[in-house]
């Protein structure tokens, strides 16, 4: 994992830092990419970003993350960047259904992506991203490998009030219908990493028959494996979860997680890049007539799990 | 025992009671041990918070501290690959150093003690996530930190360690701050400095100590939390944890004008917090419910404190208007 030193995160030098890069912006022309929170996977998406700069370094791309995770946060960060007259801005939007007009204002006056999360009533000008119902049926694949017999499921997740959270439960549900798993509940942290782990401790602790435990966020996963470890249930409680912590590969390494279901964060920050510089220079020709380009989802198991352990070290890493 | 922390306790047996009667599992030894296991977690950092609390302060930024504390442990242990016992040291001296910072800028410059550690909890969150460029920062890929991970967040007789430091801090903190003078300045301090100064209190360093033990105990229960998750990331951790401990604090009976409250209170306080997340859990209420269900009852229970504490005014009250009366006649 890629990090500054112990010295220059002085705030002196934090200053002293930014001041060329934020210089050099200024002559180029600027393309941002917002995220809704600070996670791991929104690093892999990074690098992404870095990639398509380097074949570009015409542009100055950055990565933005919102102090908070909120609506109001992000249209903060979207007012400062038409304040400076980017470019081209691509946003995982916090609360699409409500945010159409923000939206909408950013798509008059630059050039607007969505991904990671769609809001399809925008004037957006493409979504590049995963399709969460379709990930939430890879999920219910899944779940149904784990329990080929049937048995009770409960779900793990952040919010409910996320549209991914919202998608995948509704693609895992689809996948279920006619099968003989329950979901039990939806248990929820608000985010609280502690809180998340205490979730699954209870539920372990009130459930002796629970047969399966799903983490819908990259969080939750890492969270549900180190409860059931703790309370000794590996193997009798199976794990199924998404996107791709360090903990959450170990588990899938050591047998103790089914497997997971991983996006290409990678893919989003290249493609969304590069797809703004070719609209700059008058190329639409690779947005579909959908509007939608969608970035499949891999499923990790035992099978694949030490390359792309490797894989993703080295992506952190920044190497 | 107080009348206010017996109140409290009855609160706990009736809240588990209800609990226990409705799902017998809450009284199940993993339940409790689980339980157990957070109470000690969060209740150390409730104690340094109390202190605190008692001179008159506030600290806002025990959560935030948290965080930055939680990115450097992992990346001293992790990437600097420094030997664990140095690593722990490290953060702690680092809780001890931010307490030194806030309680001079209260004492010497004489700034309000919620406005500096607001200034802390902005700065240290933003710090945090800088140092870390936003990623999260985890064991995902460290290797051998089992001693302390076993000594963090592993159970001895089955007790969780957590509980088990929670109840030596409690002890230590018991001593100094009920048997000691400088516990008796911290309350004196907090009813009122102009009086505690004149008295030839040195109120300076007595409110600086307060807030060098609640840094030092927010770096010990930072180091519990981070091997609690296993990972820590930077813009979430740790974030509204000072409103638990102070609520915490609060419902152990200190008063956030200063100059009360108690080692047991407070304990007894962040047992009734963990109760009331945990039958949420266990009575299957919907997770959304789980603040709403906190907020009422110790809403509840501090009107009903309120009510009882007038009423026995008013029968002191009267009484001693009886006793007064008496001998007139």
């Amino acid at each position: 994992m890629q990090r500054r030193t112990l010295l220059s995160a002085a705030p002196a030098a934090l200053a002293l830092g930014s001041l060329p890069r934020l210089a050099r912006a200024q002559d180029k022309k600027s393309l941002a990419f917002i995220v809704n929170v600070s996670a791991d996977f929104w690093t892999i998406c990074k690098r992404g970003i870095e990639k398509a700069n380097r074949e570009h370094p015409e542009f100055a791309m950055e990565m933005i993350v919102p102090g908070q995770a909120s609506a109001a946060e992000q249209r903060r960060i979207v007012d400062e960047l038409l304040a400076r007259r980017v470019a081209g801005i691509a946003i995982s939007p916090i609360n699409p259904a409500n945010s159409t007009e923000m939206l909408n204002r950013v798509a008059a006056q630059s050039i607007l992506f969505t991904s990671d999360s769609d809001a399809p009533n925008s004037n957006r000008m493409v979504y590049i991203g995963t399709d969460n119902v379709a990930a939430g049926r890879e999920a219910g694949k899944q779940m149904k490998r784990a329990l080929p017999q049937g048995g009770k499921a409960m779900l793990f997740v952040g919010t409910m009030d996320a549209d991914n959270a919202r998608e995948r439960v509704q693609g895992i549900r689809e996948e279920l219908q006619g099968s003989e798993i329950g979901i039990v509940d939806i248990r929820t942290d608000e985010s609280d990493i502690a809180r998340a782990k205490r979730n699954v401790e209870d539920v372990l602790a009130r459930y002796a028959d629970i047969n399966l435990l799903v983490g819908l966020w990259a969080y939750n996963t890492p969270q549900i494996y180190q409860a059931v470890k703790g309370a000794g249930r590996e193997g009798k409680v199976k794990i199924v979860g998404f996107d791709e912590d360090g903990l959450t590969l170990r588990g899938v390494a050591d047998g103790t997680i089914e497997s997971t279901v991983v996006q290409q964060p990678y893919e989003f920050g290249y493609q969304s890049m590069i797809g703004m510089v070719k609209v700059l220079n008058n190329d639409r020709s690779f947005i579909p007539a959908s509007k939608q380009i969608i970035i499949p989802t891999r499923i990790i198991d035992k099978s694949n799990v030490a390359d792309f352990q490797k894989q993703m070290r080295d992506l952190l890493r920044g190497t | 025992m107080s009348k206010k922390e017996l109140g409290l306790a009855v609160l706990l047996v009736v809240i588990g009671g209800i609990t226990a009667v409705l799902n017998p599992l809450f009284l199940s030894g993993v339940n409790l041990l689980n339980m157990a296991n957070l109470i000690g977690l969060f209740g150390i950092f409730a104690i340094g918070q109390g202190l605190i609390i008692i001179t008159g302060g506030i600290d806002l930024s025990v959560g935030s501290m948290f965080a930055l504390l939680g990115v450097v442990l992992v990346d001293l242990l992790v990437n600097f690959e420094l030997a664990w016992p140095l690593a722990v040291l490290a953060v702690i001296g680092l809780g001890l150093l931010l307490g030194l910072l806030h309680g001079l800028l209260v004492t010497r410059i004489r700034l309000q003690p919620f406005v500096v550690t607001l200034c802390g909890l902005l700065i240290y969150r933003g710090i945090a996530r800088y140092y870390t460029e936003d990623s999260t920062s985890g064991f995902g890929y460290a290797g051998d930190i089992d001693t302390i991970s076993w000594l963090a967040s592993g159970r001895s007789f089955g007790i969780p360690h957590p509980f088990i430091i929670l109840l030596i801090v409690a002890g230590i903190m018991a001593v100094v701050l009920h048997r000691t003078v400088f516990g008796r300045y911290l309350y004196a301090v907090g009813r009122n400095e102009e009086a505690a100064r004149h008295s030839g209190i040195d109120t300076n360093k007595v409110i600086t100590g307060a807030y060098l033990l609640g840094g030092a105990l927010a770096g010990l229960s930072g180091v519990l939390l981070v091997f609690y998750t296993s990972s820590v990331s930077p813009s979430s951790f740790g974030n509204f944890y000072e409103l638990y401990a102070i609520a915490a604090a609060v419902l152990g009976g200190c008063s956030l004008r200063g100059g009360e409250g108690s080692i047991l209170g407070i304990v007894l306080g962040t047992v009734l917090l963990q109760i009331l997340q945990n039958l949420v859990n266990i009575l299957g209420i919907p997770s959304s419910l789980n603040f709403a269900v906190m907020g009422g009852v110790i809403l509840l229970g501090v009107i009903a404190d309120q009510q009882l504490g007038h009423r026995r005014q008013r029968i002191q009250l009267s009484r001693a208007q009886g006793g007064a009366a008496a001998p007139a006649e």
